[in-house]
């Protein structure tokens, strides 16, 4: 499923990230690559963007970039 | 010829602020990813030697596509460089060694530094050093940038790294900067061996702060009203400084520069003193708000909060075409707008960054900070005051929203936004007024060059042709402003008001200057000869036409050159003449038809 399908506190692992090559790169930089986990901490109002964990690492992403990220719920 | 080493490594490494505690320069450190764009070099002392530190802009990938990433590649391409010191967040090892191994494989002798160790601890990251090092082939060290730990120990290693020679040609280099082979299996591999970390990684403080700081509802009203209080404290405690240096300049110019410029003739004592001299010093009498300044943006810079403020307001400004960068980017230019021009390196599509530009120049910076201030505390209340400063700011950025309204569609972008949102730190002090000292002497050599110029000129219009009366209808500035008088006419000011503008486009701080001059009076009866040419109407028409009128020359140079478009600069000019002529107007004709 996509990324913007999770709730704000919600954990999932990344299966695939696909895109513009320049986002893809970006993201995989800032260590979003398939099977690390991802923590979605909040979302800003006005349909603003997400704020994102990975690892220690944290960061914010328009709702638009974070539909390249496709997760699959930890159980 | 000495050796050259340079420093890389990934935005929010640390990597600016150990390049200045290795060379003692002052680099300009900050929080904020691509901020660093000139590449800033220095000596670096290595025991009895001595070499040239560069340090290169931050980037995530040696392979990817950024202005910054090119200009690193390039950089490495073409000048030799004999060892490579790659910074990296120890708390980040995860993801952050990617790069290092990019790197690696260029074959070019190097160490690699785990700098904020401090803070990886926080987050329970434990890496062994050892091990990482014998696996890489090269020294890893671990050290506290800002605490300024493990610095010898770098130098030592940096000087043995240099006892053996660099054999790589740059044409090898440049053949090995080209393939793109991925490094993720061999990342794994040694995170598997040497590092440590928990599965939930959060620095709780963070995590606390955000929480009242970003939260959906009062995140915005926070931030608002911590800057706010900001521009309070800078204020309270800058007004009775700013006193103070007026009350010794003063002191200066009757103690010393008076008796001195007594031995020239008249006329060259007189554009000593009332050309000169009072118009540099009342400029200079705000010198000590203007440094306050800086050292609060730069404390905010360093606490992380700008990253967070970014990411508040990143949805409402996506509707009007921009994004939270260039929200960052607009405080910025309220110190002064020409590196916020140059930070818009940080955003890739050419027609965002155009659009960003042409907003940017509507921040009040702090040259027409002094004018405000100034012509307000001479025409307004004190009770008014602050309500008055407040309404120019609010004007300021409903100009820069109107302008990205009207041109978002011609410059139209989509740009992916990711920003990081790093720890929040405290800020050093050291850091803080390293920045406000380089703005102060930057201040200097503005007023060595652009400020004495402007208010020469000024003099010289107003005091010419021979043994004419100062700004007398016969005089030069006179025979302009009566020219150029029906244009300022219907927005209510002083023609000779026209004259301080026109210069004022060279750099802001010479209407002020021009003032001083054009009513020819010192500093201390300034206020006084103000209140006979002007009433409060007048002055605010005043004080729009000069908030929103043309960008400065150096903002204008810096567009050009960021944007290499006629186009662009001119539209710059035209639509900012336009915007500050029709708000003038409007204002000054409604007020005085409303009885004012």
């Amino acid at each position: 499923m996509k990324l913007s399908c999770l709730r704000c506190g919600e954990s999932a692992s990344v299966t695939c990230v696909e895109g513009d090559a320049c986002l893809v790169r970006r993201l995989h930089a800032l260590g979003v690559h398939p099977g690390r986990p991802l923590n979605v901490v909040r979302r800003a109002a006005f349909n603003g963007p997400l704020h994102l964990r990975v690892g220690s690492t944290e960061f914010f992403l328009r709702a638009r970039e974070a539909d390249a990220i496709s997760v699959q719920s930890l159980v | 010829m000495s050796k050259r080493v340079a420093l890389l490594g990934m935005p929010n490494t640390g990597k600016s602020t150990l390049f200045n505690r290795l060379t003692g320069a002052s680099a300009r450190t900050g929080n904020w990813p691509g901020l660093t764009v000139d590449l800033l070099a220095a000596k670096l002392p290595l025991g009895a030697d001595l070499a040239e530190l560069v340090d290169l802009p931050g980037i995530y990938d040696l392979h990817g596509m950024t202005e910054d990433e090119h200009v690193v590649r390039r950089f490495l391409e073409r000048v030799p460089v004999d060892f490579l010191v790659v910074v990296l967040n120890a708390a980040q090892i995860d993801r952050q060694i990617n790069l290092l191994l990019q790197v690696k494989a260029l074959g070019v002798p190097m160490l690699a530094v785990l700098n904020m160790s401090d803070e990886a601890k926080r987050f329970g990251v434990s890496i062994d050093v050892a091990r990482l090092s014998a696996a890489l082939g090269f020294p890893v060290l671990e050290v506290s940038a800002r605490r300024a730990e493990g610095l010898d120990v770098l130098r030592q290693a940096i000087a043995g790294g240099l006892r053996v020679a660099n054999s790589m040609s740059q044409t090898a280099l440049a053949l090995r900067l080209a393939p793109d082979e991925t490094v993720q299996d061999e990342a794994d591999a040694l995170l598997r061996m040497a590092v440590k970390s928990p599965r939930e990684l959060s620095d709780g403080m963070s995590a606390h702060l955000d929480r009242v700081l970003l939260h959906p509802l009062w995140g915005l009203p926070i931030f608002f009203l911590s800057l706010f209080l900001l521009f309070q404290f800078i204020f309270t405690v800058g007004a009775p400084l700013q006193d103070a240096v007026a009350y010794l300049l003063d002191g200066v110019r009757n103690a010393i520069v008076q008796p001195v410029a007594h031995v020239l003739p008249p006329f060259g004592e007189g554009l000593l003193i009332g050309g000169v001299y009072d118009g540099i010093a009342t400029v200079a009498s705000f010198l000590p708000i203007i440094a306050l300044f800086f050292i609060v943006m730069s404390a905010v810079e360093d606490s992380g909060y700008l990253a967070r403020a970014a990411f508040l307001v990143d949805g409402f400004m996506a509707r009007i075409g921009l994004d939270g960068r260039g929200f960052v980017l607009h405080l910025f230019g309220m110190g002064c707008n020409v590196p916020a021009v140059m930070g818009t390196r940080v955003m890739r599509s050419p027609a965002l960054r155009a659009l960003t530009m042409l907003v940017l120049p509507f921040a009040l910076c702090a040259a027409r900070l002094q004018v405000f201030l100034f012509l307000i505390a001479a025409l307004f209340a004190p009770s008014q005051a602050a309500l008055v400063l407040f309404s120019l700011y609010v004007l300021s950025l409903l100009a820069a929203v109107l302008t990205a309204v009207v041109f978002k569609r011609r410059y139209h972008a989509v740009e992916p936004v990711i920003l990081e949102l790093p720890p929040y730190r405290l800020p050093q002090f050291t850091s803080m007024f390293k920045s406000a000292w380089n703005e102060i002497s930057g201040f200097l050599r503005r007023a060595t060059q652009f400020i004495v110029i402007g208010v020469v000129a000024i003099w010289l219009l107003t005091h010419l042709p021979w043994g004419v009366e100062p700004s007398s209808p016969a005089s030069f500035a006179g025979q302009l402003s009566a020219a150029v008088g029906f244009i300022f006419a219907p927005l209510g000011f002083d023609p000779l008001l026209g004259v301080a503008l026109l210069f004022g486009f060279i750099a802001k701080e010479i209407v002020l200057g021009g003032l001083a001059v054009l009513y020819s009076v010192s500093e201390e009866g300034l206020a006084g000869a103000v209140q006979q040419h002007m009433d409060w109407v007048q002055a605010y028409s005043f004080m729009l036409f000069t908030l929103l009128y043309t960008p400065c020359v150096s903002t204008l140079a810096a567009i050009q050159v960021e944007g290499k478009s006629w186009r662009l600069t001119m539209t710059s000019v035209v639509w900012s003449v336009g915007l500050a002529y029709a708000v003038s107007f409007a204002f000054y004709q409604t007020a005085r038809w409303l009885g004012y």
